[in-house]
């Protein structure tokens, strides 16, 4: 038989039986081992490893990779279990990996679209404000967003200054990471509570948290750039009269289109359609398609010499969307064992995880190393199944805002504050390090950034967080 | 523009060989005395390593590699007279080179044609948008497999200039007064468009082929007031084809074409001649932006 005709076959038996499987995921979830897992270990492992001990190799082949760890899931998982594995994956892909990259892909078009230029002095104070707006704005335009369209700027106020690397980790730690906390647009964990469930402004809740810890990193970053600045032999530069100057403004309205978007689509209730089997609200299709137009509008009406004389590049993207087609498949077989709470191979898990304090050492630490999208899905899938085994999802969620808030600020902090602990704990944080290493700043090695920054400052903020609130 | 004395030559070593810079010696005696080589590290190629940041070695081994076959092509082009130094920088390749060509005011940026652009619909590739976003003179040099340039021709020794007939072509003749001292003979040519006789009658049509002949004519004298020697040439035909036609037929070493640009949908739907023209060609093509 042809591969075409096997497809065909495949598709022709999996797609009836991918609708009546709809129900039957906490029993898959119950039936499956903890070798189902390995492949998920295995592509976190190789994004964790390979840019350390074969960068070359793993910028040239990730996608390969990626797609065998991929694929060792997807085929023994059709084979086995055929329909109900198969509504799973198309359920994964439709319902959180598509929405999740339309809205990265869309923000990171419009946010690359806007050229901030000008003079900023590099003074400790001016530091501080900057990082201040890219914090506030990560929220708004998300993490990636305010950390393409400040990087630039923030390096070239500081060109002068000889100590460079801290005011880069620092912007990490702040703009890349913390300053995601408040809305699901801010980091894509929350996009994906948010997909899951957990209403719009929810994440608002975790803003005592954010004050907390970030009023501690701008303190210590305050000081500590204030002692780098006086040390500094040169002056900073005339600022011969260039203003700070902002080009393709216009986008800012795309932005609140977005957010507008997104808002509107965990209000709106337009009723349900039904694709391959799977369940999606219209209103979730309608956000998407919003936000894809308005991608493109902003590519089309921002003049292209902005996009080149802020750099853009759409590699970035481009990686975050293939290792993420395959995380997410990878990821099914863990978040099904996961839900099934105490009737699934990682029953251990879940009932060994028992406090907020837990969830947010144990989301976290995780997220520091893998990722922490995927690494907020399993948690937030543990909990559930700690608390309410064999809940539909969103009622599920729901009822642990309503009775068990704090685990959810737990794993949601956790996965959100935690990502900055390492260069591979969030998608930005590799594109700052890589514009900054492009622009001559001496970074940290990976385990250099742990030790000299994330265990200085980092832990003891999260160890203060965890004794005031969880 | 004044004599050409600076020539920016980007190249990723593939397209553009040691062999291709001696051939642009010739420009010493339209007064060129310096040349600036320039590789480009694609931001993409040592940037943004997935989760790892910037692959510092990786870029470290393109530049060293780089360095040393400039070190040997700068030694070259000392023994043929020309000043020379390279720039190994990391960026979008395209923008890239117009700054560069910008900040060390280069006069003409010399590139060559990728082999796999001819059958595209869109042509792309850094130096078809390179053509379309320059406000510098461009030579298009065809890949070395396919040039047809008679044997030992200098490069200008015998150029074509497709003319527009219109206020634009004084630009590429300035441009062209500046190399007065390489060019050896210089064809004007204007091609009519089919659809522009067909519907006139033929007293018409002989009108309308009479004022071409008279605008040639004056366009002529305005290139030998500039030093160029000058002759004439009328052709009808679909425009592309038969300018290229032409420089087949008459052995040209070189054509000069303006460009204005165009891209996106307006290139497709109107099409460009100019680039069509440095899509197929088989000899060196100069591009001149008629804006900017």
């Amino acid at each position: 038989m042809g591969y075409r005709a096997a497809l065909s076959t495949m598709l022709i038996t999996l797609l009836p039986c991918a609708a009546a499987a709809a129900g039957g995921s906490e029993a898959l979830g119950a039936s499956l081992t903890p070798l189902w897992g390995l492949p998920f270990a295995g592509i976190l492992l190789s994004i964790a490893l390979m840019p350390l001990l074969a960068p070359t190799f793993w910028h040239h082949h990730f996608a390969k990779v990626a797609a065998l760890w991929g694929l060792a899931v997807a085929l023994p998982f059709l084979a086995l279990h055929g329909g109900a594995a198969g509504y799973e994956i198309i359920h994964v892909y439709l319902a959180d990996y598509l929405p999740f990259i339309i809205l990265l892909w869309s923000l990171y078009c419009v946010s690359g679209s806007i050229l901030v230029s000008g003079s900023l002095s590099g003074s400790p104070g001016a530091n501080v404000a900057l990082l201040a707006i890219g914090t506030l704005l990560a929220s708004l335009v998300g993490t990636t967003g305010a950390a393409m369209l400040l990087i630039r700027p923030f390096l070239r106020a500081n060109a002068w200054r000889r100590a460079r690397a801290h005011q880069v980790v620092f912007f990490i730690f702040l703009v890349c990471n913390l300053g995601g906390a408040l809305t699901p647009l801010g980091d894509p964990p929350l996009f994906l509570g948010f997909l899951h469930g957990v209403p719009f402004f929810w994440t608002l809740a975790l803003a005592p948290h954010m004050a907390l810890v970030g009023g501690l990193l701008f303190a210590a970053f305050y000081l500590l750039d204030r002692r780098f600045y006086s040390r500094e032999e040169a002056s900073p530069p005339d600022a011969d009269g260039a203003r700070l100057k902002i080009e393709g403004a216009h986008n800012f309205l795309f932005l609140l289109g977005i957010v507008l978007a997104v808002l509107a689509s965990g209000i709106v209730n337009l009723g349900e359609v039904t694709i391959f089997g799977v369940h999606r609200p219209i209103a979730d299709l309608m956000r998407d398609a919003t936000l894809i137009l308005l991608g493109f509008a902003s590519l089309k009406s921002t003049p292209a010499a902005v996009r080149s004389r802020n750099d853009f590049s759409w590699a970035p993207i481009k990686e975050v969307a293939i290792l993420f087609a395959s995380i997410f498949i990878a990821m099914i077989p863990v978040i099904l064992m996961l839900k099934a709470g105490s009737h699934g191979a990682f029953a251990f898990v879940v009932e060994g995880v028992k406090t907020p304090a837990h969830y947010f050492w144990a989301s976290g630490i995780l997220s520091s190393f893998l990722d922490n999208a995927p690494t907020y899905l399993v948690f937030l899938s543990t909990e559930l199944g700690r608390f309410y085994p064999g809940v539909p999802e969103r009622e599920a969620i729901l009822k642990l805002i309503g009775e068990n808030a704090d685990y959810l600020k737990a794993v949601s902090a956790g996965s959100v504050f935690m990502g900055a602990v390492s260069y591979i704990g969030n998608a930005p944080n590799f594109m700052v390090r890589s514009i900054a290493e492009e622009a001559g700043v001496e970074m940290p090695s990976f385990f250099g950034y742990i030790l000299k920054y994330s265990l200085l400052f980092l832990i003891p903020s999260f160890a203060l967080a965890t004794l005031v609130f969880f | 523009m004044g004599r050409l004395t600076t020539i920016l030559f980007p190249t990723q070593f593939k397209e553009l060989t040691l062999a291709s810079l001696e051939r642009l010696a010739c420009l010493k005696a339209a007064g060129l005395t310096k040349v600036i080589l320039l590789n480009v590290l694609d931001r993409d190629e040592v940037g943004y390593v997935p989760f790892g940041g910037f692959d510092r070695a990786q870029a470290a081994e393109l530049r060293e590699k780089a360095s040393l076959a400039f070190s040997d092509w700068e030694a070259r082009l000392a023994e043929l007279g020309l000043a020379a130094h390279h720039i190994i920088e990391v960026g979008d390749p395209e923008p890239k080179i117009l700054e560069v060509a910008e900040r060390e005011g280069a006069q003409l940026i010399v590139v060559g044609r990728h082999v796999k652009v001819t059958d595209a619909l869109y042509p792309t590739g850094v130096e078809m948008n390179l053509l379309r976003d320059t406000k510098i003179p461009v030579l298009l040099l065809p890949p070395e497999e396919e040039v047809q340039a008679p044997d030992g021709a200098a490069l200008l020794s015998n150029v074509t200039f497709a003319a527009e007939l219109a206020e634009g072509d004084g630009t590429p003749l300035a441009f062209l007064s500046a190399l007065k001292g390489c060019v050896g003979n210089l064809s004007l040519l204007n091609v009519v468009k089919p659809v522009e006789v067909d519907s006139l009658s033929e007293a018409e049509s002989e009108d309308l082929n009479q004022a071409r002949r008279e605008k040639l004519a004056r366009l002529a004298e305005h290139a030998r007031t500039l030093g160029l020697p000058a002759e004439t040439h009328l052709r009808s035909g679909v425009v592309a084809p038969e300018i290229l036609s032409f420089c087949a037929e008459t052995a040209a070493s070189a054509v000069v074409l303006g460009t204005r640009g165009k891209r996106g949908i307006s290139e497709l739907i109107v099409g460009s001649v100019s680039h069509e023209v440095a899509v197929h060609s088989k000899i060196p093509v100069i591009l001149v932006p008629l804006r900017g």
